[in-house]
C-alpha cells in the first residue's frame, strides 16, 4: 500500500464533504481528484482509464431520453388519469399510486418519478383533508423499491451492471420477484399500521363530490402541457426502443450504454428539440460527480487500498457463502441508509470482484446481495436516497414538513422487512445455486 | 360535515371559479354531482338526508356561484317527494334532473355566444380580464367566422389567466398580454371592455373577480364602453353585501418584513360604471336595464 496515505485521507474527506453536504457533491469528487492530479499520485491519462464511460454513457442516454418525455407531459397525464380512478378512495390512492411509481421509477429514475407522483398525490390527499406525510414517504419508499427491479431502475444497478456486464434481462430475472415481494409486504405493512387512515368515502355524499371537484381541479391544473401527439409517439417508440435493445442485448451485442445513448441521439434527430435547453435539462452534476468518484475509487484500488479492505474487513468473515452474501447485503442495506449508496457501491465493486477471487459464490449472487443492498437500504432514512430528499424537498414546498424521525418512523421498519425478504430470497438462490 | 372539510369544498369552488368562471363552475359541479351520485353507496332512508347536507353546502359557498345556486335550487323543488324506497330510482331521477340542468347551462351557453358576437365589430381592440367560459366562446366564434379583432389580455395570477391565453394562442387570435397594472399605457389603444361576473344583484351591483372594478373604472374614466356578460341565471335575489365573498388573512414574509394581509375573492362593481349587460337574450344598454330594474 505504497503511496496510499494522501489518496485514502482525499477519499475520506470527499466522503465526509459529501455526507455532511458541505460542497456540492460534483465539487467535492473533482476536488479530491485535482489534489492527485497536483500532488502527482496519479497522471491525467491514467485518471482518465478510471472513469467507467460505460456507466456515463448510460446515464447521459437515460437522463436524455427522460428529459424529453418529461417534456411530452405523458407521465403527469398518466398520474391524472390515475387519481381519477381512485375515486377518491384512501386505499386506492396508495395502492394505485404505488403500482405507477414503482413501474414508473423501474424504467425512469426515481427522482424524476417523484417529481411527478408527489404534487398530485399531494393535492389529492390535501384537497381530500387527508395527511399527505404518509403518501409521501410511502411514495418514496416504494420508487427505491421499484427502481431495484431493473439495470436502469436506480444508479447503483447502472453502475453494477455496467462494470461487472450484467444485462437488462438478468436484473429484471433475479431482482424481480423479490422486489415484487418486496413491494407487496410493503404495501401490506403500510395498510396494516395505518388502516384507520384508509377508511373508505363512499358512504359520504359531501365528501365525494369534494373529491369529483378535486379531480377536475386537478386535471386543469397539472395537465398544463398541450399532448403532442407525434412528438409523444416518437418519444415513446423510442423508450420501447431502447427496452427492446436492453432487452435483446444478447442477441444485439450492444451494452447498455451504447443502446442509451444512441437512442437518445435518435430522439434528439427526430423531434428536432432545442438541444440548448435539453442540455439544460441534464444532470451534469450528477454525472461530474460519478467521473470524479471512478477517478478516486481507481487510485484506491490501483494502490491495493481496496485489497486491504477486503482481505483485512470483509474476509475476516471466514469462506462461508451464506454468511458472505448476508454481510454483503446487510452492510450495503445499513450503509446506504446514512451514506449516499452511489460512491458506497462504486467503492464496493472492486472489493466484491476481490471476495469473488477468494471465495467464488455462482449465480453472480454476491452483485445481487449488493444490489439489493445498496437500493433497498436507501429507505432506512430520509438522507438514503435521492428521491427522498427529493420528495420531503416537493412536500415542504408544498408545506407539508416531514421531519427526519417522521420519515425514518415509517421507513425504517419497512427497509428491515425488505432486506429480510432479500436475505431469504438470496438463502435460498444460494443453496438452490449450491 | 367537519368546518374544515366545509373550507375545503368551498376553496375547491373558489379555484374553479378562478380558471373556469361561474358558468364553468357550474357546469363542473353539476357533473361532479351526478358521478358522486352514482359512486355512493347508502340506504334508502339516507339518500335523502346525503343530498340536503350537499345541497346546504353548495348553497353556503364564499363566493355564491349564483348560477349554481339557481339551478340547485330548481334542482330541489323538482326532487320533492321524489325520494322512494328504492335507492337505484331515486339515483336515476336525480341524475336526470341534473343531466336536464346541465343542458340547460350548456343552451345558455351557446346562447350567450350569440348575443356576444352582436358586440364585436371589426378592428376592436377588446380588453379582457377576468375567465369567462362565455368570454372566451365568444371571442372563439368571432375569430373563426373571420372578424378581425385584438384582445388585450390583462394577466393577473397566472392560473386565472392560463385558460385565455391558451385559447387565443391555440385559436390563433390576434392578441396581446400585458400586465394587469399597465393597462394605462394601453388605455388608448382599446375601444372595449368585456367584464365577465358571477352575480349581478338586486341592489345594482356586480359581483366580479377581484381586480375588476380597478379596471372597469379606468375604462369608465376613459370613455370606454363596458361589456358585462352575464345570464338570467347571475341575477341573484341577495343584496351585494350577502354573497358571502371570501376573506383571508394572511401572514406573510417579504425580505426582513413580515406583515398581515387581507385578501377578499371576489369585488364588487357598481353597475353604473357598465355600459352593456349581455344576456342570452341579446345585448341590453344600461339605461334601459335600469329602465327596467330601477336602478
Amino acid at each position: 500500500m505504497e503511496g496510499a496515505l494522501l489518496p485514502i485521507i482525499v477519499f475520506l474527506l470527499v466522503y465526509v464533504a459529501l455526507t455532511f453536504e458541505l460542497v456540492n457533491k460534483a465539487v467535492a469528487a473533482l476536488f479530491g481528484v485535482m489534489v492527485l492530479l497536483i500532488m502527482h499520485v496519479v497522471d491525467e491519462h491514467e485518471a482518465v482509464s478510471y472513469i467507467d464511460t460505460e456507466t456515463i454513457m448510460l446515464l447521459l442516454g437515460m437522463m436524455t431520453i427522460v428529459a424529453i418525455l418529461r417534456r411530452t407531459g405523458v407521465f403527469t397525464m398518466l398520474s391524472v388519469r390515475i387519481a381519477a380512478l381512485t375515486k377518491g378512495s384512501p386505499l386506492k390512492i396508495l395502492i394505485f399510486f404505488s403500482v405507477v411509481t414503482a413501474l414508473l421509477s423501474a424504467f425512469l429514475d426515481n427522482v424524476t418519478t417523484v417529481l411527478i407522483i408527489i404534487p398530485i398525490v399531494i393535492e389529492l390527499t390535501r384537497g381530500m383533508g387527508l395527511d399527505p406525510k404518509l403518501y409521501v414517504i410511502s411514495q418514496a419508499v416504494i420508487s427505491n423499491i421499484g427502481g431495484t427491479a431493473t439495470l436502469i431502475g436506480d444508479p447503483p444497478n447502472i453502475i453494477i451492471g455496467s462494470k461487472v456486464g450484467l444485462t437488462f434481462n438478468a436484473f429484471i430475472l433475479h431482482l424481480g420477484l423479490p422486489v415484487a415481494v418486496c413491494f407487496g409486504v410493503g404495501l401490506f405493512y403500510l395498510w396494516f399500521t395505518n388502516r384507520e387512515k384508509f377508511r373508505p368515502i363512499d358512504t359520504d355524499l359531501t365528501k365525494l363530490f369534494g373529491v369529483q371537484l378535486l379531480l377536475e381541479k386537478i386535471r386543469n391544473e397539472f395537465l398544463t402541457t398541450k399532448i403532442d401527439r407525434v412528438f409523444l409517439t416518437k418519444g415513446l417508440s423510442c423508450l420501447a426502443l431502447a427496452i427492446l435493445l436492453f432487452v435483446t442485448q444478447t442477441v444485439t451485442g450492444m451494452s447498455p450504454g451504447v443502446v442509451a445513448l444512441a437512442v437518445a441521439m435518435l430522439l434528439i434527430m427526430i423531434t428536432n428539440i432545442d438541444v440548448e435547453h435539453l442540455m439544460e435539462e441534464i444532470e451534469w452534476t450528477t454525472l461530474l460527480f460519478f467521473t470524479g468518484l471512478f477517478i478516486l475509487v481507481g487510485v484506491l484500488e490501483e494502490k491495493h487500498v481496496l485489497e486491504w479492505i477486503a482481505r483485512n474487513v470483509f474476509l475476516r468473515v471466514g469462506d462461508n457463502p451464506y454468511v458472505i452474501v448476508l454481510m454483503v447485503l446487510w452492510v450495503s442495506g445499513i450503509v446506504s441508509g446514512f451514506l449516499d449508496n452511489i460512491p458506497f457501491t462504486i467503492t464496493m465493486i472492486p472489493i466484491v470482484k476481490l471476495m469473488l477471487e477468494s471465495t467464488p459464490i455462482p449465480n453472480d449472487i454476491l452483485w445481487w446481495a449488493l444490489s439489493l443492498g445498496a437500493c433497498l437500504g436507501g429507505n432506512l432514512t430520509m438522507i438514503g436516497a435521492s428521491a427522498n430528499i427529493v420528495s420531503v424537498g416537493i412536500a415542504k414546498r408544498h408545506h407539508v414538513d416531514i421531519s427526519f424521525l417522521d420519515f425514518m418512523k415509517l421507513s425504517a421498519v419497512i427497509t428491515l422487512i425488505t432486506l429480510v425478504i432479500s436475505s431469504i430470497f438470496l438463502t435460498v438462490f444460494l443453496w438452490v445455486s449450491l | 360535515m367537519k368546518n374544515e372539510d366545509r373550507q375545503n369544498l368551498y376553496k375547491l369552488f373558489r379555484d374553479h371559479g378562478d380558471v373556469l368562471g361561474a358558468h364553468g363552475t357550474a357546469l363542473v359541479s353539476l357533473e361532479a354531482f351526478i358521478r358522486s351520485i352514482q359512486d355512493l353507496k347508502c340506504t334508502a332512508d339516507k339518500l335523502e338526508s346525503l343530498v340536503t347536507e350537499l345541497i346546504q353546502s353548495i348553497k353556503n359557498a364564499e363566493p355564491q356561484i349564483t348560477p349554481l345556486v339557481h339551478l340547485i335550487e330548481e334542482f330541489e323543488t323538482e326532487m320533492t317527494g321524489q325520494f322512494s324506497d328504492d335507492v337505484r330510482a331515486t339515483k336515476t331521477k336525480i341524475t336526470a334532473v341534473l343531466n336536464a340542468k346541465i343542458d340547460r347551462l350548456k343552451q345558455i351557453g351557446e346562447q350567450m355566444t350569440v348575443s356576444g358576437l352582436k358586440c364585436i365589430d371589426r378592428y376592436d381592440v377588446i380588453i379582457v380580464y377576468s375567465t369567462s367560459a362565455s368570454i372566451r366562446d365568444t371571442l372563439v366564434k368571432a375569430n373563426k367566422i373571420g372578424k378581425p379583432f385584438e384582445v388585450l389580455i390583462l394577466k393577473q395570477d397566472f392560473t386565472k389567466t392560463r385558460k385565455l391565453i391558451w385559447t387565443a394562442s391555440g385559436e390563433k387570435i390576434d392578441h396581446e398580454v400585458i400586465p394587469e397594472y399597465n393597462l394605462s399605457n394601453f388605455i388608448t389603444k382599446a375601444n372595449k371592455f368585456f367584464l365577465g361576473s358571477i352575480s349581478i344583484t338586486p341592489d345594482h351591483k356586480a359581483v366580479c373577480p377581484l381586480g375588476s372594478a380597478e379596471v372597469v373604472s379606468l375604462c369608465h374614466l376613459n370613455n370606454i364602453p363596458v361589456y358585462l356578460f352575464a345570464n338570467s341565471l347571475k341575477f341573484s335575489h341577495k343584496a351585494s353585501g350577502d354573497h358571502r365573498i371570501h376573506e383571508k388573512k394572511e401572514s406573510r414574509i417579504d425580505g426582513q418584513t413580515s406583515y398581515s394581509m387581507t385578501i377578499h375573492s371576489h369585488c364588487i362593481v357598481d353597475l353604473n360604471h357598465v355600459d352593456f349587460i349581455v344576456r342570452e337574450d341579446g345585448v341590453i344598454p344600461r339605461e334601459a336595464f335600469c329602465k327596467t330594474s330601477g336602478c
